[in-house]
């Protein structure tokens, strides 16, 4: 190599050190980030899960869609994804697009909580949400939404009480566990969890967050921050990822017992669709959902692979049974700028044609 | 791993020989940190046994051995020996991990050599990086199901473990200090829910329902 492009190249390497000391200097004048900014108001809390409803930014034009629409996140991470800025938030398009948004926030467990079991969240928790909507909105029953973890939750709760929901959506949400392409069950087979929950009492959230890392691990542990020197000169690019970054590394402890039901019986067991599962005294039975089911997925998904979610297909009772695949990842499916042009105009465009008008309840 | 090709340009193969090196020389700290705690571990456990007084020699080695715990102190000997095996084990997890790590790297810098022996041009240091990172998930992808998740697993099990053993110690520690312990709330808290559920059955009801005043927020 001549001593000319010798240099070319130090000079590069120098140029491309430089460019990621400029980026650190360029994040540090970002600022605070505002995070979650729908409007919303509580209207019903109970220990730490708390209930709240959204209000369009603006008025909207668009015809009212009459069932309310309850969003069941996964305790895994914080709802706020789904309203993480503006011009990326499901929730906002929902509303604009003529819906009654509501959500559950798990809120963050603490030592207090590490004995509630999977049926606490389920039968307590999400039926008292579900009440709480319908008794709000004088509806008999509410479009149930699941996301990821919140759509397995959403899934037994639909088995359970049927009659509370007029229609059903999962988002991204894992049904058959044990897919040959799903490394998370793979990873896993070989952990102790009864002696993890023993120890821990709640898995730390940092501790489910380093291995969704290493599930990618030169990419999100490096390449992702390389990244960043594409944006040196985009503030809102900057902002946009310090936004993203605060999501990814908010995550809660999940509730030990419950994180050890959840691991044991849906995940290694895959009793959910082995039909064995029982929350309590009460078996789940997939086929007991006989209401219209939307499935929507996203065939890059590294986190919940499309085969896991595409099962439910096989499993629900209902005739009515659609599905949506996003031809994105897991966080994208929420946040790119394809997921707001499509999946709330799909899921609207969906419920639409299904809703009808609900049955009026006094208010309690 | 074999040197660069000839044809590699030399800031690459630079680049190439500067990852390996520092692969080969990292280390996660497991021989430092054995090396550390077999010395502590039993002279600690002696202070512990001993209310802080100088007994501790034959207690240390008691501690630190093999044999079965005897005598008056047999119950805090059992708990260090448990310890000690435990850190053991997390010292050997540890090290296997650290080799499924370097072996996956190492052969992550294989894949980037032989990727440039075709005819894939690299005319920059982000172009280099960026190829670089393909190989390397491409290689963990292939270890991921199999042979990193049982080394992965074997950790977090032993990490566990040794953690469990640390509790108990410590438990150890605060019940001679009158102080509570995680057991002692962990019974609490289950007949807390004990209550709860027999207070609901007598209410005739299910969930626990409370209703406060509604609180609009403009934003998060």
């Amino acid at each position: 190599m001549s001593e000319a492009s010798q240099s070319e190249q130090q000079r590069e390497m120098q140029r491309f050190w430089e460019r990621g000391a400029h980026t650190l200097q360029a994040l540090s004048k970002v600022g605070a980030t505002a995070i979650g900014t729908t409007p919303k108001e509580v209207i019903f809390q109970t220990d730490k899960i708390v209930l709240y409803r959204y209000f369009a930014a603006d008025a909207t034009q668009a015809p009212r869609v009459r069932t309310p629409l309850l969003i069941c996140y996964a305790m895994i991470n914080r709802p706020y994804m789904l309203d993480l800025q503006p011009d990326r938030s499901l929730i906002r398009s929902l509303l604009s697009r003529g819906l009654d948004v509501y959500l559950i926030d798990w809120g963050y467990p603490d030592g207090a909580d590490r004995f509630l079991e999977l049926r606490d969240f389920v039968q307590r928790y999400l039926h008292a949400c579900v009440e709480q909507v319908c008794a709000h909105a004088a509806s008999d029953q509410v479009t149930l939404l699941g996301v990821c973890q919140g759509g397995t939750l959403s899934l037994m709760y639909a088995a359970s009480y049927p009659e509370r929901i007029r229609n059903l959506i999962t988002m991204v949400t894992p049904v058959d566990f044990r897919t040959s392409d799903n490394l998370l069950t793979k990873w896993s087979e070989g952990i102790d969890v009864d002696a993890l929950v023993e120890t821990y009492g709640n898995v730390p959230g940092e501790m489910l967050n380093a291995a969704f890392l290493a599930l990618m691990p030169y990419r999100l542990l490096s390449q992702k921050y390389m990244s960043l020197m594409d944006h040196l000169d985009d503030p809102q690019a900057l902002e946009n990822f310090l936004r993203m970054e605060k999501w990814i590394f908010d995550s809660p402890d999940q509730p030990g017992e419950m994180f050890r039901q959840f691991l044991t019986w849906c995940v290694k067991e895959n009793r959910l669709i082995a039909g064995t599962l029982r929350l309590g005294e009460a078996p789940i039975d997939l086929r007991r959902i006989t209401m219209p089911v939307f499935n929507v997925y996203a065939l890059k998904d590294h986190l919940v692979p499309p085969s896991a979610s595409r099962a439910l297909a096989r499993y629900v009772g209902t005739q009515d049974y659609s599905s949506y695949e996003f031809p994105g990842g897991h966080i994208g499916i929420y946040v790119s700028g394809a997921a707001q042009r499509e999946v709330p105009m799909r899921i609207v465009e969906w419920l639409r044609v299904r809703d009808r008008k609900a049955t009026a309840r006094p208010q309690l | 791993m074999s040197d660069p090709s000839p044809t590699t340009p030399d800031w690459i193969a630079a680049w190439i020989n500067e990852q390996r090196e520092r692969v080969e020389k990292s280390t996660l700290g497991v021989d430092s940190l054995s090396a550390w705690f077999q010395k502590a571990a039993p002279e600690a456990a002696a202070g512990e046994a001993a209310g802080g007084s100088e007994v501790p020699g034959a207690f240390a080695s008691l501690a630190g051995a093999s044999v079965p715990p005897l005598g008056w102190l047999r119950e805090h000997l059992e708990l260090w020996q448990e310890l000690i095996k435990a850190h053991g084990a997390y010292a050997e997890a540890l090290a296997e991990f650290d080799r499924v790590l370097k072996r996956i790297q190492i052969d992550a810098l294989q894949h980037l050599q032989r990727q440039l022996q075709t005819e894939r041009r690299i005319d920059n240091p982000r172009q280099l990086y960026d190829l670089w990172i393909e190989c390397g998930e491409e290689v963990f992808a292939r270890a991921a199901p199999n042979e990193f998740a049982a080394a992965q697993a074997r950790l977090a099990n032993a990490q566990v473990a040794l953690r469990s053993r640390q509790q108990k110690i410590v438990e150890t520690f605060c019940r001679q200090l009158d102080l509570p312990t995680r057991s002692e709330v962990n019974t609490l808290n289950r007949q807390i829910r004990e209550l709860r559920a027999a207070v609901e059955g007598l209410q005739g009801r299910a969930p626990t329902r409370s209703r406060r005043k509604s609180v609009r927020t403009k934003s998060a």
